[in-house]
Formats: structure tokens, C-alpha cells, sequence
């Protein structure tokens, strides 16, 4: 019972989060136009009026005519609002693995995107030393770029920040640089200027606290398709790490972003309702409580739920056929599942996630869009192996709130943790499940688009 | 010391990011010290339409400007026009608004004054006036003046009065300056001011 209360006020915090979050959110990157228009229904009523006097008067005669105009306004105003995007780029996260910043045996060991962290240092500050081809990584959270229209008439130079940024060169803190709000300059060079746009990104940008330090960079960018990018990059950071040593660090490196937005400089002028989309929902995150249909204890006095959180949940729809076939990545996906057994509540807990988990399946929109079912398959292949089939009723029923009823099937292998986070949490032996579940699930800053919305669909662009 | 410095300069770069990037140098104001003030909206090159002086807009080449009277959509606005040797004329836009006009071809009232005459046409592109008495003459100032309220559109250019046209498309608050020329035309719209019709 405690249980599903702590559930619900989730679900309610989250429902509060969520609109406050979206408001500012929609105020920053939105850009909003109105015109006031005042229609004037009447406006001054003439009254004609003849008095001609009887009787015989001839072919011409005067005519005696009386006009009379009062003036009466009925008016009424009304507005047309337009809404525009107001950003070239908006990122909710970015990574990069990154070569040979230091000894191979110093490797931080966050792999070829930087984000396959080792699980027994997975969501923890402690990071040992390992030997490894990535040594590096680089993080970067919330990045937001805006116009500048100093050197062009098209803005692709861009003027923007990020919540925070990570260059971690080895496994110590030495040799770590962070940036709170890093100021950016960037120039792009549209290399391929239709979905998907590849650029060239030139960089400069600047970090004050707590490292402080100048980087220079450049990169190749494809994307985005559904907020997914991929890039190379390279550069070279100077200044000073977290302990305030001195770095200059050149960098090679191969990166991923989920999240993350890019509007051609043209697109700024292009309504939102108008813009091109090539995904069939995306969200900042789903989560789903679930109910165990196998896998529980029958004895159990109460039932067995567990969890399923998909962090940036992306499903891109294929350019083949009826683009009905679709596939994606999260950022990460847990799931934990707990094992409700006869008088002793705290039993085995399943528990599983993935980094980048891949899934494929296929879309079909009900009436216009407005929901959907997509059978689907999904495999984690990191940092152990997870996969499962299922089917999801998606329900676009409020805005940026999706909804769903999930009906599936998850197998996890255990693994084994010698400490961290997971190990605090869950244990350091992580059992193997099977289940069979049923699923509610939310998303949060999530949306669904319909058919008309997709780019294939569109004719022409306004 | 540094470190509040450092501390300074982290907390206002989003502020000084979220300033720039949204600053649109398409729109500036004019008579912004007055009760009246009027938002331009530059709608061609960035160098083609340039706040002249306090009260003047100056348009070079092929252009677009909106001018826009915030808030009020029944008002009497004047202005003064000049253009050099290269300009052919200029069009007004009245009661439509630059989306209407770019995207829906609603022209709403139009006033042509170029080399031939002066022309106004109504939304089906009907001549409701013209006279070829009224021309453009290069760097010649002309005073133009018009009025909405309510259904009724009045015009002035210079001392000859046209109108009042009845209409039934609604008032707003864009007039749309377009410029007839080449590159090297040049258009200054001088002493610009509006009132409302019912303060």
C-alpha cells in the first residue's frame, strides 16, 4: 500500500515538475509572434428616406429625400499567435569517447561514446584506473545554442551555454576539467543542409568555474534524426583541471547526443507546426510501474510490481515503405522488479540497465494519430544483456504527457558489481529474471507525433 | 577575489547568452521616447532597412518593412516620403499583416505611388482610386497620411484626399512599406507618427 502511495505522489511531483519545466522551458526556446486584428461587424447605418408629394408631377420632377447616418460600431478583436523556434540547437546530453588522452592504463573506460562506464563505477565519483582504448570522455548536459547575427544574415554562427560540461582526460581528478555555463562560439558550415544535416562546427568556448579553461574544438555533426546525433571531434583544452593543474590537452574523439535539436538557420523562420519531424515519439523520459503477470511469488499475499525507466526514449521512423517500421535508442533503461514473496517483503530484488539499449518494431497509428501500437523488441547489450518483447498502447492524451499500457515479456542475465552505486542500491550479485509484465507508463516532456507530422508525409515545405 | 569574479562570470553567462541569442536585430523601435511608439520589423537583408534617425526609417534596395503600431490597430499614421533616382515608388500594405501578405497573397488595401500616377486597389486588386496627377518624383518629399476606424479607410497623399473607402477587412496594427526598385533604390520614410482614433 505504501508502496503505491510513494508511486502516486511520484507520479504527482512529476506531473507538477513537468508543467512548471515545460513552461520556462517553451519560453526560452520558443519564440512567439502575435497580430491583433479588430473586425468591425457594422459601422454607421444610413436611413434613406422619401417623401415624394402625391399626384400628377411630370416626367422630371425634384424628389424630396431625407438621409440620416447615425454612427453605431460593432467590433470585436481578435489575435493569431505564432510560435517559432528560437534556438539553432538544444541538447539535453551529450558524450564523446576520447583517444589517447592519457596513459592506456589510466583510462577513465567510458568506451566508444564515453558513456559505457564500468557498472561497478556506474552513477559513483570513484573511478579506478583501467586499461582501455577510450581513455577519456567528455559530458555535456543541457546545451543550448542561439542565433548571432554579427557576421551573417544567416545565423550560423551561434552564441550558447550548457548546465554543465565534463572533460575527463584519465581517472583522476587531475586530470578532470568542469565547466558550469562555459560560454560557446560556434560557426557551422553546412556540409548537407536537408534532414539529416551534416555540418562541420567550428568552437570556442570558455569555463570559469570550478576548472578554468579555453577550448578549442571542431567537429563533424550528423543529425539529428529524432534528437539522435553522431559526431567526431577534435580539439585541445587549455587552462586548469579540478585540483588545479596545469592542462593542455589535445583531444581526438567519437561522440552521441540524444535530445539533441538542430534547426538549419532557415528554420527559424518556419512555424513550429510546420517544422519537419522524423520520429514517431520522443521524450526527456518514460516511466512505467508494472505489474508481474509471471515471475512472482503465487503465495504472495500482494502483488508483484517493479519499474521500467527509459531515460530520452527516441523512436525514429524508417525512410522504407510506410515508415511504419521504426527503431531507437535510449540514453538508459532500468528495470527493477520486485519479487513480492510470502512473509518477507523485502525479497530479491530483479534489477537490470542498459546504456544505449537498441530497439526496433513497428508503428500503427490508430485514427489520426493521436494513438498508436508499436510491437516492439528491445536488447541491452551493456553492460550485461537484457532484451524484451513487447507491445505498447500509446496515447498522445495530454500534451507533452504521453500515456501507455505496455504488455510484455523481460529476460535479464545477472551480473556481478564489486561496489558503487548499484551495489549501495540493488546488491552486488544482480539476479536474473524472467518476467512477464503489464505495464502503465508516463512520459515526461514527451511527444507523440502523428503521420501528417512526419517530413515523408509533407509535400512541400512552407 | 578572483573566485567571486569567477563566480560572477559563471552566473551571468546564461543571462548574457539568453540576451544575445534572443535579441532579433530584424526589429528595432522608433519614437520610442514618445507615447507612441512604433516597432519596425525589417523584413529583407539585414542592411536593408536601417533606423534613420528617431523618427525615420530608411529602406535600400529590395525590401520589406512593417510598421507597427503596438496595440492599436485604428489609428491615423503620417509619414513623409523620399526616395533617390533609382527608386521607382513605393507600395503601402494597409489593414493585412506581413504573414497574411506572404503567406495567404492577402494584399489588403493597397496604395502604389510610382512614376505613373498614385493607385489604390482593394483586396481583389480593384482599383478604388487612381489619378496620374500624383506621381513618384525622385527627392521630391511627399506627405502621405491615412486613417482607420471602423469600416472606413481614409487617404491623403500630399493635399488630395481619397476615401473614405468602406471595407470589411479588419484593422491591425502592420502598415507594409515596399519599395519599387533595384539595388541601388533607396527610401526614406521621415517623420513618422500615429494616433489612435479612439484614445
Amino acid at each position: 500500500m505504501g508502496r503505491c502511495l510513494a508511486l502516486a505522489l511520484l507520479m504527482i511531483a512529476l506531473l507538477v515538475w513537468e508543467g512548471c519545466s515545460v513552461a520556462g522551458l517553451r519560453g526560452i526556446v520558443t519564440r512567439t509572434e502575435k497580430d491583433t486584428y479588430t473586425h468591425t461587424r457594422q459601422d454607421t447605418t444610413f436611413t434613406v428616406e422619401y417623401q415624394n408629394a402625391p399626384g400628377e408631377r411630370g416626367v422630371v420632377y425634384p424628389s424630396n429625400r431625407t438621409i440620416t447616418s447615425q454612427r453605431a460600431l460593432e467590433q470585436y478583436d481578435s489575435t493569431a499567435e505564432r510560435f517559432y523556434p528560437n534556438f539553432i540547437r538544444f541538447a539535453v546530453f551529450e558524450s564523446a569517447g576520447l583517444l589517447a588522452t592519457g596513459p592506456s592504463d589510466q583510462a577513465v573506460g567510458g568506451g566508444i561514446f564515453g558513456v559505457y562506464v564500468d557498472p561497478s563505477e556506474a552513477f559513483s565519483d570513484n573511478i579506478r584506473p583501467k586499461s582501455a582504448v577510450f581513455t577519456g570522455f567528455l559530458s555535456r548536459f543541457a546545451t543550448i545554442e542561439f542565433p548571432l547575427y554579427w557576421f551573417d544574415e544567416l545565423p550560423t554562427w551561434t552564441i550558447g551555454t550548457s548546465v554543465g560540461e565534463l572533460f575527463q582526460f584519465e581517472a583522476t581528478n587531475a586530470r578532470a576539467v568542469v565547466g558550469t555555463f562555459p560560454i560557446y562560439l560556434r560557426k557551422r558550415y553546412f556540409l548537407r543542409d536537408q534532414i539529416p544535416y551534416v555540418t562541420l562546427t567550428g568552437a570556442v568556448g570558455l569555463g570559469f568555474l570550478p576548472s578554468q579553461y579555453l577550448n578549442l574544438a571542431a567537429s563533424l555533426d550528423v543529425g539529428s534524426l529524432g534528437g539522435l546525433n553522431v559526431r567526431a571531434l577534435t580539439g585541445i583544452v587549455l587552462g586548469r583541471s579540478l585540483e588545479q593543474e596545469t592542462i593542455v590537452q589535445p583531444y581526438v574523439g567519437i561522440g552521441v547526443s540524444v535530445l539533441d535539436f538542430h534547426n538549419h538557420p532557415r528554420e527559424l523562420r518556419r512555424q513550429w507546426k510546420d517544422h519537419e519531424h522524423s520520429s514517431w515519439s520522443i521524450g526527456l523520459a518514460r516511466i512505467e510501474p508494472f505489474l508481474l503477470l509471471s515471475g512472482g511469488d503465487t503465495a504472495a499475499t500482494s502483488p508483484s510490481i517493479g519499474l521500467q525507466l527509459q531515460l530520452a526514449p527516441t523512436t525514429v521512423a524508417f525512410p522504407v515503405g510506410d515508415h511504419r517500421i521504426c527503431a531507437g535508442v535510449d540514453l538508459f533503461n532500468f528495470v527493477f522488479a520486485y519479487r513480492q514473496q510470502s512473509g518477507n517483503r523485502n525479497s530479491p530484488v530483479g534489477f537490470g540497465y542498459g546504456v544505449l539499449p537498441l530497439h526496433a518494431g513497428y508503428w500503427i497509428p490508430i485514427g489520426n494519430g493521436a494513438a498508436a501500437i508499436e510491437p516492439f523488441v528491445m536488447y541491452s547489450y551493456f553492460p550485461h544483456t537484457m532484451w524484451q518483447v513487447a507491445a505498447r498502447l500509446h496515447l498522445d492524451a495530454i500534451e507533452w504527457l504521453p500515456l501507455g499500457i505496455t504488455l510484455g515479456y523481460i529476460s535479464s542475465d545477472g551480473f556481478r558489481v564489486t561496489g558503487g552505486t548499484i551495489a549501495d542500491v540493488v546488491g552486488r550479485n544482480i539476479l536474473a529474471f524472467n518476467v512477464a509484465y503489464l505495464g502503465i507508463s508516463m512520459g515526461i516532456g514527451g511527444e507523440l507525433f502523428r503521420p501528417a507530422d512526419l517530413r515523408y508525409y509533407r509535400t512541400a515545405s512552407p | 577575489m578572483s573566485i567571486l569574479l569567477l563566480t560572477l562570470l559563471t552566473l551571468a553567462t546564461p543571462f548574457v547568452v539568453s540576451s544575445i541569442g534572443t535579441s532579433d536585430p530584424y526589429r528595432f523601435w522608433i519614437n520610442a521616447t514618445t507615447t507612441a511608439p512604433i516597432r519596425v520589423w525589417n523584413r529583407g537583408t539585414l542592411a536593408s532597412v536601417e533606423k534613420f534617425d528617431e523618427r525615420s526609417v530608411r529602406m535600400v534596395g529590395k525590401t520589406r518593412a512593417v510598421l507597427t503600431t503596438p496595440k492599436q490597430t485604428e489609428v491615423r499614421l503620417a509619414m513623409t516620403a523620399i526616395g533617390n533616382e533609382q527608386l521607382e515608388g513605393f507600395r503601402l500594405h494597409l489593414r493585412t499583416t506581413d504573414t497574411d501578405l506572404l503567406q495567404h497573397q492577402r494584399q489588403g488595401i493597397t496604395l502604389v505611388l510610382d512614376r505613373q500616377g498614385l493607385r489604390i486597389l482593394d483586396e481583389h486588386q480593384s482599383v478604388l482610386a487612381s489619378t496620374d496627377t500624383l506621381r513618384y518624383h525622385a527627392g521630391i518629399p511627399t506627405r502621405i497620411a491615412f486613417e482607420h476606424d471602423g469600416q472606413w479607410t481614409r487617404i491623403a497623399v500630399g493635399c488630395t484626399l481619397f476615401g473614405p473607402f468602406r471595407t470589411h477587412l479588419p484593422a491591425t496594427e502592420a502598415t507594409i512599406v515596399v519599395p519599387i526598385g533595384e539595388d541601388e533604390s533607396s527610401l526614406l520614410l521621415k517623420d513618422i507618427a500615429f494616433e489612435a482614433v479612439r484614445p
